[in-house]
């Protein structure tokens, strides 16, 4: 995926100043940075839920800037968002379910005739199947509303991975988690690159977390990137340090 | 021509005060309120019953009050859920459409459906001037027009009721942490929007007459105005003139059966050509120019 | 025993079109108030379509009903969807007025207020229905075929889908899926089902005016739903129960015809605010139009 020279402005502020950005596949980036830097504007844009004012976004070679929202989903752009979207009145299971691609009893005429019928044992398995991948397998009947914040992260991620997504775009995958979930989630998302060959880029405000899975770390300050290297060589930059501090 | 011209202006000066009210109750409670329509055929119709027994002044005075105060309960309800500060456009939209038809059928049963005049000597033409003539009644929904303007303008930015109107509008989370009292400044607004549109009403009831239904359609344009007018007074009453122009204009041409259908045609337009316009109430912003 | 078929008869052709809105309302949680339009589109097709000579004309004029009735759908479910609740509402309410107006003027086609006469039962090849005993199971079938559609519609992930884009459209977005064309297929849906019973409702009556296109009648579907109970697949039914029985009731006991109307109106306007109030999510309703039970 890449950007080139985003910009997004919000009733006068520079949401997003000229941000260009390349990320490359099979890499873990943190995008880091302090409350209102741009960061989740950057990803509304790059998902299609925010038209830029000016500059194009690349999707595997492909511009995808004038694309909907959900065309770019289904090339593979896989998202959570910062305020926990989850369908509560469904079951973790139906809401992975919900997420899996070309179903065929999704149209009116699909449903009438059924034609959904004959994959149901299938589409179920693999909606279990991507369930107990994210380690929630136990949760799969009951409603998504109630469950623990943690599982409920855990699930978008499912959601994410059951739409087939190459590329994951998530917005505080473990803030407000219990530790030990922490760690599960930590330990899928390094599972995810390693064995799916998943691209993931976080939104953290976790330094730990950052330092312990990122390959790369990107950091934002009103809307531009003030630094972009390993997780080592942003910890000493000063210019991150001041950002954070002012 | 300049009496098409004068009785265009007139015309939209009887709609002004009830897209006036529609507009400040669907800022302040973000719900469009059919409530109005009932208040605009209620209270004339009090007014007519009440002057069988006492003069105009009195029977008015008491026709309001009985309005304000049936429904006053209705709106303390309409406050405090506007007030908790949840999303309850959808439940209050319905509930004020099963109060306007709760009210046109009543006052269907009451009074009848044939139409009712209030005072026929109001409308002979007693103005006359080089550029067209006009009658009492007509001269005072000028004025009550004008009036309802100047209040609501007074009242929206330059007092602190006003000001709480604001707040509300861009952002009820945000003033109810604040402080700022909502119910109640919820309750002065639909109150003053009560009033300006039962004035509305009785006027409209002393031009022309009282039927059980005139209020819907007369809400209905207000809802086009509003919309189309966006968050400042000064688009609502622009849209205001321009929609009564028009639809006068297309009445003079093609004849009256259309008039209803040129400003929903005009609003539909709208929404086509510019979507972002008619969802500009949900925007933060004061509304004041 | 003719009236309680008569009461019966329009029972169903309520109870389904109230089951077509309640896809709209309870299950993707648009509240439109232009399903009288269809209703009337299937009414006039029906109605003028059987004047004429064509053979096969009743079936016939089913089929053209709904494809009339689709077409506005597209039209009207094109414009409308782009806007959220209360807009979304009010575009459709223009539209019912906009039609109306139309129905009530072009008298070149549609006869204005005067409305068409005489419409002829039901021919299906050598069949003809005539008798209340017909219409009545005619109409009972109709009803029962709409619950099923809808049952079948609702229990698919197709059904799954629109109650996940009633609570949350983003979320379904974000899940690569096109809901602005799944909107505007349910709503097309829904006009179909609304078509066919106006054509049924025509053939019935023998008689309609545009007073079927009002906006009253659209509020009627609407009230249907709600009080009945949104997103539960019975609630139209028993709203429609409710709704079309009790005014009915009340004549038996006296009530004189002048204000039976208006009677039946004041009852649907005092259940709708007692609903709204009291109990928003109607009699057996899953979803509540409040958004702090909403989904």
């Amino acid at each position: 995926m890449t950007t080139v020279a985003l910009k997004k402005h919000f009733d006068g502020t520079k949401a997003v100043d000229s941000v260009s950005l390349s990320i490359f596949g099979r890499t873990i980036v943190s995008l880091i940075g302090p409350n209102g830097a741009g960061k989740t504007t950057l990803f509304n844009v790059v998902t299609g839920f925010l038209p830029p004012d000016i500059g194009r976004v690349f999707f595997e070679g492909r511009d995808v800037t004038h694309m909907a929202a959900f065309r770019r989903a289904r090339l593979g752009m896989g998202r959570t968002f910062q305020e926990m979207r989850l369908i509560r009145r469904l079951s973790a299971l139906e809401n992975v379910w919900l997420a899996l691609p070309n179903q065929r009893g999704e149209t009116v005429i699909g449903a009438l005739l059924g034609l959904h019928e004959r994959e149901e044992k299938r589409r179920r398995a693999e909606a279990m199947r991507w369930l107990e991948y994210v380690g929630i397998a136990e949760t799969a009947n009951q409603l998504a509303g109630e469950l623990s914040y943690g599982q409920q992260k855990l699930l978008t991620v499912g959601c994410c991975l059951g739409m087939g997504a190459k590329l994951l775009l998530l917005d505080e995958p473990v803030a407000g988690v219990n530790p030990a979930l922490v760690d599960r989630t930590l330990e899928l998302l390094e599972r995810l690159r390693h064995e799916e060959g998943k691209t993931i880029v976080l939104i953290e405000h976790n330094m730990d977390a950052v330092m312990r899975i990122s390959d790369r770390v990107v950091a934002m300050d009103e809307g531009r990137i003030i630094a972009d290297g390993t997780p080592e060589e942003v910890r000493e930059s000063a210019a991150v340090i001041e950002a954070y501090l002012s | 021509m300049t009496q098409m011209i004068l009785n265009a202006c007139l015309d939209a000066c009887a709609i002004l005060p009830v897209a006036l009210d529609v507009w400040l109750v669907y800022r302040v409670c973000r719900f469009f309120p059919f409530t109005t329509s009932a208040v605009f055929t209620l209270v004339p119709y009090l007014v007519c019953s009440f002057s069988f027994v006492l003069g105009s002044g009195a029977s008015t005075l008491l026709a309001f009050s009985l309005a304000l105060t049936l429904l006053f309960p209705i709106g303390w309800y309409i406050a405090s859920r506007v007030a908790s500060c949840q999303e309850a456009s959808l439940q209050l939209f319905l509930l004020s459409l099963g109060i306007l038809v709760l009210t046109q059928n009543s006052l269907s049963i009451v009074y009848g459906s044939q139409p009712i005049p209030l005072d026929m000597s109001m409308r002979e033409s007693l103005f006359h001037f080089p550029f067209g003539s006009f009658g009492l009644s007509r001269a005072l929904i000028f004025l009550w027009g004008m009036m309802s303007l100047a209040l609501i303008s007074l009242l929206h930015c330059k007092t602190s009721l006003g000001k709480r109107w604001q707040a509300i509008a861009s952002d009820p989370e945000l003033s109810k942490i604040v402080g700022v009292s909502i119910k109640g400044a919820i309750a002065a607004a639909l109150a003053t929007g009560a009033i300006l549109t039962g004035g509305a009403g009785i006027l409209q009831g002393l031009d022309t007459a009282l039927t059980p239904h005139m209020g819907l359609s007369v809400f209905m344009q207000s809802v086009v105005v509003v919309v189309i007018g966006g968050r400042r007074i000064s688009g609502v009453v622009g849209v205001c003139f321009a929609m009564v122009f028009l639809q006068d204009l297309i009445a003079y041409m093609i004849g009256t059966q259309w008039h209803e259908m040129v400003a929903f045609s005009l609003l539909l337009l709208y929404m086509v050509v510019y979507p972002r316009g008619a969802r500009s109430h949900t925007s933060s912003f004061i509304g004041c120019q | 025993m003719t009236y309680l078929c008569h009461i019966l008869i329009i029972l169903n052709i309520y109870a389904s079109l109230g089951i077509a809105l309640n896809l709209l309302v309870g299950y993707t949680g648009l509240l439109s108030l232009s399903q009288a339009v269809f209703l009337g589109v299937g009414a006039y097709s029906t109605a003028l379509m059987t004047h004429s000579s064509i053979p096969c004309s009743w079936p016939l004029s089913i089929l053209v009903g709904i494809g009339i009735s689709s077409i506005m759908a597209l039209i009207i479910g094109a414009i409308s969807l782009r806007f959220r609740d209360d807009l979304f509402a009010i575009a459709t309410f223009s539209f019912q007025v906009i039609i109306y107006n139309l129905m009530q003027n072009l008298t070149g086609i549609t006869e204005g207020p005067l409305g068409i006469s005489g419409i002829p039962s039901p021919r299906i090849g050598c069949v003809v229905l005539t008798s209340y005993w017909a219409f009545l199971v005619l109409s009972l079938v109709f009803a029962i075929v709409s619950i099923y559609i809808a049952r079948r519609a609702v229990l698919a992930p197709y059904g799954r889908l629109l109650r996940a884009i009633r609570e949350d459209e983003i979320s379904v977005t974000a899940m690569a899926k096109n809901t602005a064309t799944l909107r505007v297929s349910t709503f097309v849906f829904a006009s179909m089902i609304s078509s066919i019973a106006g054509s049924l409702y025509a053939s019935y009556l023998t008689y309609i005016d545009p007073s079927i296109f009002t906006v009253q009648e659209s509020i009627f579907i609407l009230a249907i739903v709600i009080i009945g109970g949104p997103g539960r697949l019975w609630g139209p039914v028993l709203g429609a129960a409710l709704l079309v029985s009790l005014p009915e009731g009340l004549r038996l006991l006296g009530l004189p015809s002048s204000v039976a109307a208006n009677t039946r109106q004041i009852l649907y306007g005092a259940a709708l605010v007692g609903c709204m109030i009291w109990r928003p999510q109607g009699l057996v309703g899953k979803y509540s139009l409040r958004s702090d039970e909403r989904g």
